[in-house]
């Protein structure tokens, strides 16, 4: 069994990295053709870019996925996939008809059923300096909220080129370094398959971008991040590592004051002033984690994006520091 | 960018002591919950256990809104 799962960490990532990155060129060529594109607002002359490109991670891990559980059949695997089709395809319907800032959240939550009828989480999740916790009652009520809220968090911080590869990749690296340290050598797999599909569009999604992840691919990732964090049991290893995405989520919605559409902020957070990016002194404008980073200096977007990378490798690291603290 | 990410870098420390110490709090109360026979103590900690929650997210965004009216400042001065 332990040699299946190195051959599935070896050959199934690397299945994932050629799918993603042979899928999307023409994917791109697609959605140019049927009009999906978007505007890219951090570039001085506002350039059309393909959008929807997450689609090419959702087609890649679904084959990749369904090999993984040929080889080890572990329903936990297809759960997981399952939980991030759901909410991947709330970010479709998202993507094509625009559901609001309201209906979204409201419908991932719907991504929790999987979970939820199958029993497939443990409700004594350990905290730092608290190994076991009994959350009974609160844990399965807490199973959607937490697939909504990292769906919706993904989404809403994938605000400029390379986003949610460069904040989800050190996520992954860190789980996979703590599931070598807690012996839960299953989650490997399914990890690095993820980790190799971001890596493969991330090629197209730096700046500048080729094309979008589209709300589809961010929703799915984010879907991915909420099951694999209930099914493993890596809940406070997601929330820690997840840091620089729930402080901007907090910040918008505290500062906002409810939940909104990117589309209905009249008051932007971030100003582009030739090719560097200014914090908006505006008193009504959100805090965005854009903002915050802004307020120390104006940017350019690439830097927005190494700065991105850098915090989310810092969580990342406070997440392991974090797991070892839950084992006091 | 170095002066970003070292301001960045400060609040997720800030955020991560926050959330440590609030989250062990808040599941030690609930835990606790479990084992109460009384639901007077039980309704009495569940209220302990919102209030400490309200708590934490009023201290969270405090501190930030602090240190960003702060940088949003000392940057106007700056660069306008």
């Amino acid at each position: 069994m332990n040699l299946d799962i190195v051959l599935a960490s070896i050959f199934l990532p690397l299945i994932s990295f050629v799918a993603t990155y042979t899928l999307t060129p023409p994917l791109i060529r697609f959605m140019k053709n049927k009009g999906k594109v978007g505007i890219d607002i951090h570039k001085p002359n506002f350039p059309e870019v393909a959008d929807m490109g997450g689609l090419a991670i959702i087609i890649s891990l679904i084959i990749t996925t369904i090999l993984l559980y040929l080889t080890l059949p572990l329903t936990k695997y297809l759960l997981i996939l399952l939980t991030g089709l759901i909410t991947g395809i709330v970010g479709l319907f998202d993507d094509i008809y625009n559901l609001g800032g309201k209906l979204k959240p409201v419908l991932t939550l719907l991504g929790g059923i999987p979970i939820l009828v199958t029993f497939s989480y443990n409700p004594h999740p350990a905290l730092p300096f608290l190994p076991v916790t009994s959350l009974i009652i609160l844990y399965p009520i807490l199973v959607p909220i937490g697939i909504a809220v990292t769906s919706n968090a993904v989404n809403m911080l994938d605000v400029i080129n390379g986003a949610t590869p460069l904040l989800t990749i050190p996520i992954f690296v860190s789980l996979v370094i703590v599931s070598i340290f807690d012996g839960k050598i299953y989650a490997i797999p399914m990890l690095l398959i993820i980790f190799a599909s971001l890596l493969a569009f991330y090629n197209y999604n730096k700046y500048p971008a080729k094309v979008f992840m589209g709300n589809a691919g961010d929703f799915f990732v984010g879907g991915l991040l909420g099951a694999i964090a209930i099914i493993f049991r890596f809940e406070v290893v997601v929330m820690v590592a997840m840091l620089p995405y729930i402080m901007h989520g907090f910040y918008v919605l505290s500062s906002v004051g409810r939940l909104f559409e990117r589309r209905e902020i009249k008051n932007k957070p971030v100003i582009l002033k030739g090719n560097m990016l200014f914090p908006s002194q505006d008193e009504k404008a959100p805090i965005s984690l854009m903002r915050l980073i802004l307020s120390a200096g104006p940017l350019k977007e690439y830097e927005v994006a190494r700065v991105f990378f850098i915090l989310s490798c810092f969580s990342s690291a406070l997440a392991i520091l974090t797991s070892f603290l839950t084992k006091i | 960018m170095k002066k970003n990410i070292i301001f960045m870098i400060f609040l997720i420390i800030v955020s991560w002591i926050l959330f440590t110490i609030f989250s062990y709090a808040i599941a030690y109360i609930v835990t606790t919950l479990a084992l109460q026979k009384s639901w007077i103590f039980r309704i009495l900690n569940s209220i302990f256990g919102v209030a400490l929650f309200a708590v934490w997210l009023l201290i969270w965004y405090g501190i930030t809104r602090y240190f960003f009216k702060r940088n949003l400042r000392n940057f106007k001065e700056k660069y306008s």
